[in-house]
């Protein structure tokens, strides 16, 4: 018996099993840290959960429960935080020497206790405020 | 070095002036933009694309638009500005006098 999860990408519900859960935590929070300096990350990171919830919904239905391996097949066609990366270090190796502005602390992403979200668990709270 | 990591970064390197051609042609919302980069065998993975996206339409070359849509998330349409035709024209320019300096260099002379 596997445990899910309820959580929201940008407003759409989903259910995941918690591998799957725990997996695009990870992808989105690493992204989050490589694209730290970059601007517009809110926007680059609100784009790229929208294409999340695109493909999830060409994968499943309303009623399915989000697996592992769809969610391996959807951060392969994204591609690894690296290649975030990758592009973010053509950027700075053009700007390198001119913003000397320090590097922000990179957000966590926890479950949140005080303020669970009507309808999903307290981890999906998090996602909401990460 | 492989020649896979070359390839690659050759179409890295155009990337920014082909996703400008596709919205030159008219708007058109990441998805869209994806299919059409996939299509032409210029797609790498997709998520080089979103950080481009938005690194063009904050120096304002980019604009876009939110509609609804009925079978899944609200899209964002990329229209070019005028500031992005002239630079994607500017590009243009550049392009033809690199396609032509590659043919010049590479070109086999014993044939």
């Amino acid at each position: 018996m596997n445990k899910t999860v309820s959580i929201h990408i940008q407003g759409f519900a989903f259910i995941f099993e918690e591998q799957a859960y725990e997996v695009l935590r990870k992808y989105l929070n690493d992204l989050s840290v490589i694209l730290q300096k970059e601007q517009g990350k809110d926007e680059i990171l609100q784009d790229i959960e929208l294409r999340i919830v695109e493909l999830l919904q060409e994968k499943i239905n309303a009623q399915q429960v989000v697996q592992l391996e769809q969610i391996q097949e959807i951060t392969q066609l994204l591609g690894s935080p690296e290649v975030f990366s990758e592009e973010e270090s053509i950027k700075s190796d053009q700007t390198k020497f001119e913003s000397t502005e320090p590097i922000a602390p990179h957000k966590r992403f926890f479950r949140d206790s005080d303020k669970p979200v009507l309808g999903c668990s307290r981890w999906s709270s998090g996602l909401f405020q990460y | 070095m492989n020649v896979e990591n070359t390839q690659s970064q050759m179409r890295k390197g155009i990337l920014e002036y082909c996703i400008l051609g596709i919205l030159n042609n008219g708007e058109a919302y990441p998805s869209e933009i994806l299919e059409k980069l996939r299509a032409a065998q210029m797609l790498v993975v997709e998520g080089t694309v979103y950080p481009l996206l938005t690194r063009l339409k904050n120096l304002e070359l980019l604009a876009y638009r939110w509609e609804e849509s009925t079978s899944g998330p609200p899209r964002k349409y990329y229209k070019i500005t005028p500031k992005g035709a002239q630079f994607f024209a500017d590009l243009s320019h550049t392009w033809q006098e690199l396609q032509q300096a590659v043919r010049t260099l590479t070109q086999n002379k014993t044939l």
